[in-house]
């Protein structure tokens, strides 16, 4: 089942992504898709708020892969934060070992995630950010993969976005 | 002979350093930090006996398989030293190390923590491996191993319930691979003069075809 919500500004879809964090655990992978500039590093800047990741957390374009300290009540140490856009090969995407390094008490948010989710963990969530009606509109959908995070909380904790 | 014995399998890294007075053991990391912890460790225990990596004889590494994230730090470490100093290495199997440490008159299977739901698992009887290494979830492991065999290392430990369901015994003790017990294996098997330095590459099991599934015209759209 997918939950489709929308937001109206980039702050809305940053207070979405720190909700969404409150239902996480250690171990999940958010899949990030959708296009340039849509906003999908707004929901991770979101998420790493709901985190308690205190640095400024930007795309890492370059780096491929960021780690940042992270400080909550659910036992997530680490936010890991990916951006897969310059990635040229699966083996690539490998070389980062995210379905590894996730396991040591963190989660993931992968900017382009879809172009690999094969090798993005076995606990999964997807978020599919698109353009809405305004300019400032975004249509957000989200389905989970993994039975470590439950549909209901997760449309419990977003539910003032729905659509 | 002077020895330095690398681990970096699983999330815990160590070192031992065997020289003819003994060996010593020492861990470096326990939460996957071993970018970071490993070689400051090394050079902090070489220093404390006065020696220099020039001092050392023979580097053991434990090649796998195991976390891709330990083993790429721990064998580029090795095989790095290796090429400086003009040293001899050779490489150990984590799941021959582990077979090690516990009774040897155990059925056993060596069980390492694969992480995404798999386990890397080698079957040994005494001190012989009668099973390749292999990858499978642990559920298929449950299946194949009998039920007078004794799971042992992190692997077992994570899936412990899975394979108490299915009646299988776990020995806590042993958990994760002793670079100590990596150079006795070493000793036992008389590969000191080493091996050649292009043979040490982590050995990692899984399939590359796992990988294949890359889209790579998607993000050009729209
Ligand atoms: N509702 C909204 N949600 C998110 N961003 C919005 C929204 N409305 C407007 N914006 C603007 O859209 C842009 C989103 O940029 P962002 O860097 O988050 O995109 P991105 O998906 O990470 O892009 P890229 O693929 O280049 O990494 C920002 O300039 C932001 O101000
Ligand atoms: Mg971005």
């Amino acid at each position: 089942m997918t939950l489709t919500l929308t937001t109206h500004s980039v702050e809305e879809t940053r207070d979405l992504g720190s909700q969404l964090a409150s239902v996480l655990v250690p171990g999940v992978v958010i899949v990030a898709a959708g296009g340039l500039g849509v906003g999908k590093t707004a929901m991770a800047q979101g998420l790493a708020r709901g985190l308690g990741v205190t640095g400024r957390v930007t795309s890492p374009t370059f780096t491929l892969l960021a780690s940042h300290r992270a400080n909550n009540s659910r036992g997530i140490t680490t936010m890991l934060h990916a951006d897969l856009y310059r990635t040229v090969s699966g083996e690539e995407v490998d070389d980062l070992a995210i379905g590894e390094l996730v396991e040591s008490g963190a989660v993931c948010f992968v900017e382009w995630g879809d172009l690999a989710p094969d090798v993005l963990g076995a606990q999964r969530i997807f978020v599919s950010l698109s353009q809405g009606e305004l300019d400032d509109d975004r249509i957000i959908a989200i389905e989970t993969q993994t039975t470590a995070v439950a549909e209901g909380a997760i449309a419990e904790a977003l539910g003032g976005w729905s659509s | 002979m002077n020895i330095l014995a690398i681990e970096t399998a699983t999330s815990v890294a160590a070192i031992a350093i065997s020289s003819d007075e003994g060996t010593e053991e020492v861990e470096a990391s326990r939460d996957m930090h071993h970018v970071e912890t490993l070689v400051p460790c090394i050079q902090d225990h070489l220093r404390q006996r006065s020696w220099t990596m020039r001092d050392l004889d023979l580097i053991v590494v434990d090649i796998g398989p195991g976390l891709f994230t330990g083993l790429r730090v721990g064998v580029s470490a090795a095989r790095s030293f290796a090429a400086a100093l003009d040293c001899a290495i050779v490489g150990v199997s984590s799941l021959e190390v582990l077979a090690r440490q516990r009774r040897q008159d155990e059925d056993c299977w060596s069980v390492i923590d694969a992480r995404r739901g798999e386990v890397f698992a080698q079957h040994f009887l005494g001190d012989q491996a009668v099973s390749d290494p292999l990858v499978l979830t642990p559920e298929a492991l449950g299946q194949l191993a009998g039920d007078q065999t004794v799971l042992i290392g992190d692997g077992a430990q994570r899936y412990r319930d899975v394979f108490a369901s299915m009646g299988l015994v776990v020995n806590e003790d042993v958990v994760t691979p002793s670079p100590a017990c990596a150079i006795e294996l070493i000793k036992a098997r008389q590969l000191t003069t080493g091996q050649d330095l292009r043979s040490i590459v982590p050995m990692y099991l899984r399939d590359p075809d796992a990988v294949a599934n890359f889209h790579v015209l998607d993000r050009f759209k729209s």
